[in-house]
């Protein structure tokens, strides 16, 4: 029986094992965690969406050069604060924060003609906003009409980069949601947050589990993979805990919920489809290892460390540089100065004669 | 006697045509002329003592002080010693603003064949950004004596419809022909133009409104015969420089601004929304 291993474990590389893959791991040193299930390349268009965290993960990977969908773009001479005001430039399309993977859902069906979200216009002092992205207007629209005009817009949008995705990337945020109580169309934001007003009657909190949120996922994808076939999943967990919780549990308890759930589905999807690859950030970011320094003071923000570590780790686990020349070149062009084209020799010769005619008098 | 300097790139051109072809007079009005081409005038830097002139060493400097002494007999210029200065010619960022407004329709205003549409806080916000870009260096903001007007480039020529045109029009075609209401559009950028350019206590001198087409553009009458498109003869067109005509209206409203006769600038509309989309 020589040869035969006394034990499953034994003959595992280090990282199977907390001792060698953890305690003995120098601190701040995010380990090879991630092993990627298929490689991202450089010809890849990229859609991201998702919470909060996902605004980072969609800079970085613009950031190392890759090709990240903007199906809204703004001409690149508006910057990057300004743009971000109004929504643009955070994803590839104008959608806000996509919180749960109903909106997600939700958003695509809509996009392809197959929803329709109750009270899609809520108001407040007088201006209109979409309820379905309430932030993405901070000062509202003059009107419903306007804001219903704005939406067809934008969910042509929508459907043009997801069909058109070689990789969708997305960052599951939260389990609990508003809904609206009879139809069940849900809204990223509470009603009465940003604007609209809350009535109990009308709206109820919802807390996903992880069926329904597997479900949810395993439905956008059949319906994204009708259109296109090929599309591959990255998915993560948002390691940022919740802000406030409506369940009646202590925040923290409710986030441990919230993010056992997520993460439990990102295994079950991860498992069951060779196209869906999942990346830990949320692990790299929580991590014991980590001593808390990848969270700013308050112990919810992600630290720029912290998103540096992962995204430099997603990248380098696909070979593939943070801030490659082309990409550091690109960042003369949104929100910064822009180059003038050369002038040329003609053009100086011209602007000359005309100015020694008109003065030579 | 007031002493006036306008000063500024190629356009002025325009402005001189039109002195020279009213007798180089007006009354009460000492006006002096210094211009330079842009490729000149960019690099020329205006001191503290408000002495307009090349950096010493530039690695142009003699070939670039000899074309400015041909054109103004002189290579510098001192501000001081004006009453009023007009600045001609800056480009206010009008490449920007007429990037937006060839790819947007702006809630409000009626546009056709756009893709995408901007409601008018992301465009007031878009261009008061444009509007924050294009003022002048530091150094000509902030003081009161001599009073400082800028008057930016004209908007392009209508005729640019029509003709081959440099690429760096082609935004404008495409704004002309799918913003119904570019002229309006324009001017509530140059409103916010002017609210920029009054924080550093710099006026602005719009394009006389009788100079623009219906279609927002300077009307072609404008540009025939200019110094840089001469009537016919094909040398070349670039739509931006207009002729003494032009000029004239310019001079008119410079000199009554100094004199605080100038009509006010009519206010620009609000949109209406809900009509006037489409």
């Amino acid at each position: 029986m020589s040869g035969t291993p006394a034990s499953p474990y034994s003959g595992l590389p280090p990282r199977a094992f907390w001792r060698s893959g953890v305690s003995e791991r120098a601190p701040l040193t995010p380990g090879d965690l991630y092993q990627p299930k298929f490689r991202v390349t450089g010809d890849m268009r990229i859609a991201t969406a998702g919470s909060c965290f996902a605004q980072h993960v969609g800079r970085a990977l613009r950031g190392a050069g890759l090709d990240v969908i903007d199906a809204e773009p703004l001409p690149a001479t508006v910057s990057d604060p300004t743009a971000q005001k109004f929504g643009y430039r955070l994803y590839s399309a104008r959608y806000g924060n996509i919180y749960t993977a109903r909106q997600l859902r939700q958003l695509f069906e809509e996009a392809t003609g197959r929803f329709e979200p109750a009270e899609p216009v809520w108001s407040r002092d007088g201006r209109f906003f979409d309820a379905q992205r309430p932030g993405v207007e901070p000062d509202g629209l003059d009107s419903a009409d306007l804001v219903l005009k704005h939406r067809e817009g934008h969910l042509a949008a929508v459907s043009k980069a997801f069909s058109s995705a070689d990789l969708f990337v997305f960052t599951f945020g939260l389990t609990e949601a508003w809904i609206h109580a009879r139809t069940g169309t849900v809204y990223p934001t509470a009603p009465g947050t940003i604007a609209g007003q809350f009535d109990p009657k009308a709206y109820s909190f919802k807390n996903y589990d992880a069926l329904e949120v597997l479900e949810d996922f395993e439905k956008f994808r059949a319906a994204l993979r009708k259109i296109n076939p090929n599309v591959r999943f990255m998915i993560t967990v948002s390691p940022v805990p919740l802000t406030a919780t409506a369940s009646g549990q202590h925040v923290e308890v409710a986030t441990c919920y919230s993010k056992s759930v997520l993460r439990a589905v990102c295994g079950m999807l991860t498992s069951r489809h060779d196209d869906i690859d999942y990346f830990p950030s949320y692990e790299l970011i929580t991590s014991l290892n980590s001593r808390g320094v990848y969270f700013e003071p308050n112990q919810r923000s992600v630290s720029q460390t912290g998103v540096n570590t992962a995204m430099a780790t997603f990248l380098g686990a696909h070979g593939l540089d943070a801030a490659p020349a082309a990409a550091r070149s690109r960042k003369s062009g949104p929100g910064r100065k822009g180059t003038k084209p050369a002038r040329t020799k003609r053009d100086e010769e011209v602007c000359e004669e005309a100015l020694l005619d008109a003065f030579a008098k | 006697m007031t002493r006036v300097l306008i000063l500024g790139n190629s356009h002025v051109g325009a402005l001189r045509d039109a002195w020279t072809e009213r007798g180089g007079k007006e009354p009460g009005l000492e006006v002096r002329f210094f211009a330079a081409p842009t490729h000149i005038f960019d690099q020329m830097r205006l001191e503290p003592n408000l002495v307009f002139s090349l950096p010493d060493g530039h690695p142009r400097h003699a070939e670039f002080a000899e074309m400015l002494a041909r054109i103004n007999a002189v290579p510098a210029v001192d501000l001081s010693t004006a009453d009023h200065v007009l600045h001609v010619g800056s480009n206010c960022a009008f490449g920007r603003i007429g990037g937006l407004l060839s790819e947007f329709e702006v809630d409000g205003y009626r546009a056709d064949g756009m893709t995408a549409r901007l409601s008018s806080a992301a465009f007031d916000a878009m261009a008061a950004e444009i509007a924050r870009f294009s003022l002048p260096p530091a150094v000509w903001r902030g003081w009161t004596q001599p009073a400082l007007t800028l008057m930016p480039r004209p908007v392009v020529s209508e005729d640019c419809l029509a003709k081959p045109a440099k690429a760096g029009v082609a935004p404008w075609i495409r704004a002309a022909k799918t913003q119904y209401e570019l002229k309006p559009l324009l001017g509530r950028y140059f409103g916010l133009l002017d609210t920029e350019l009054d924080r550093h206590r710099i006026t602005l001198l719009r394009q006389p409104a009788e100079t623009l087409a219906a279609t927002g553009l300077t009307a072609a009458g404008y540009a025939t015969g200019s110094r840089s498109m001469p009537n016919g003869n094909g040398r070349f067109s670039d739509h931006t420089h207009m002729n003494a005509a032009f000029g004239a209206l310019c001079l008119d409203r410079l000199f009554a601004r100094i004199r605080g006769t100038e009509p006010p600038v009519a206010a620009t509309p609000e949109p209406q929304p809900a009509t006037a989309t489409h």
